[in-house]
């Protein structure tokens, strides 16, 4: 299996695929804290259920980098979910679902009027269910998701105590003179940047499992915001490289199987919680 | 004791053959798993210039796609781990017989690279059937 390993290890995009794989779930699982804890686990549903429509244009009219125009399309749905949903008659949820069914009828409609591609299907499962496109991405995409998680990153690391507070109690950080709406907007577009990444990784469809089970699997664990975050990353990295390995020495879809991992990692820290836990 | 030396000779040679013929190729995708095999081909017919002048041996299904009454394409045809996904590398046999009536095909050949239309297409030239 070794032997194995290390002729796949050889291909330059399987490299590719084992970097943006890492440092796009590093950058999921730091803000699926957040996410899960302010009840906004569904929304990177709803963002990924945009992003395919954006992309099914982008592929209709032929972009070469489709994520020039999915990432800003993502990015102004998930400000309209966030802001909007605040201040009109239609409750957050209710939007998100909206939304979200929405995208993905156009997106599909729009790939079967206008189909660019003689294997429809294919790319529709593809896009859904991302079975190989992690190990298929293009110089450019490399660059740009690297580039972009870096980004991220350093986002997270600066604005740290910001979102701390932001996630916990919005109306102690408002009195302490935060503006939560400034934070709130730049969490949205965070996490619209890393729903279009993680796109490639695991398919549109998975992304919640991808973002959440981390976070759900570090609070079996630990109980300090830092702790769990940090927990968080650490396995979400870990599980995204064991599920990449596993997927091309097994031959099973990359998505599936990294979400695969995810979950049954959730299971043994869920048992080690029940039963002689840390807590 | 014969039998078990001709036993042990067979294999041996058995052996032997089946590792020379793997190492006889540059990539040898019968050898690889159904995500590495379509990720291989995928990156072969979307960046073909790293892949070019390396043998190769592929297996998948053999397909016909008729360009014009005189000529026609043959092609093997791999499938990704979810089996939605596929993709087919042109191959040319060297003595020009091509299969009638197949469905797995194990090809060898070299991949070349044509023009076509202005755009650089992959092929596996000096082919020969398995």
């Amino acid at each position: 299996m070794l032997e194995t390993l290390e002729l796949y290890l050889q291909y330059p995009f399987v490299i590719n695929a084992l970097i943006v794989g890492v440092l796009i779930a590093l950058c999921s699982s730091l803000l699926g804290v957040t996410l899960v804890l302010k009840r906004f686990s569904l929304i990177g549903d709803g963002l990924a259920h945009v992003a395919f429509g954006a992309l099914a244009v982008a592929t209709v009219l032929n972009f070469a980098n489709k994520m020039l125009l999915t990432l800003p399309l993502t990015i102004l749905c998930a400000v309209l979910i966030l802001r909007g949903g605040q201040r009109t008659k239609i409750k957050g949820d209710a939007i998100i679902a909206m939304i979200s069914v929405g995208s993905l009828a156009f997106g599909y409609l729009v790939m079967n009027l206008f189909a660019a591609s003689s294997n429809l299907s294919g790319d529709v499962c593809s896009v859904l269910f991302g079975s190989t496109s992690i190990l298929t991405l293009t110089d450019a995409e490399v660059w740009l998701s690297v580039g972009l998680s870096v980004l991220m990153i350093a986002a997270f690391v600066l604005f740290y105590h910001k979102i701390f507070a932001v996630t916990f109690d919005e109306d102690f950080a408002r009195a302490a003179g935060l503006n939560v709406d400034a934070c709130n907007l730049t969490i949205s577009v965070v996490i619209a940047v890393i729903i279009v990444l993680a796109m490639n990784l695991v398919g549109s469809l998975l992304i919640s499992a991808f973002i959440i089970f981390p976070a759900l699997s570090a609070m079996k664990l630990f109980k300090t915001f830092r702790a769990v975050t940090i927990c968080s990353a650490a396995l979400s990295v870990a599980c995204a490289f064991v599920g990449i390995i596993a997927s091309i020495l097994a031959g099973t879809p990359v998505g599936s199987t990294i979400v695969a991992v995810d979950a049954l990692t959730f299971g043994i820290c869920f048992a080690f919680n029940e039963f002689g836990g840390l807590s | 004791m014969k039998k078990f030396f001709a036993a042990v000779i067979l294999f041996v040679a058995v052996t032997c053959s089946s590792f020379a013929r793997a190492a006889a190729v540059d990539i040898d995708l019968t050898r690889m798993s159904s995500t590495m095999v379509y990720s291989t081909v995928f990156n072969m017919v979307n960046s073909p210039a790293t892949f070019v002048g390396k043998t190769m041996r592929m297996r998948g299904e053999y397909t016909t796609y008729p360009v014009s009454a005189s000529q026609t394409i043959h092609a093997c045809l791999v499938r990704d781990a979810a089996g939605c996904c596929s993709q087919g590398l042109e191959f040319v046999l060297s003595n020009g017989k091509y299969p009638a009536g197949a469905n797995e095909i194990t090809v060898v050949g070299t991949i070349a690279v044509q023009k076509i239309d202005g755009k650089d297409v992959c092929y596996l030239k000096n082919s020969a059937l398995e």
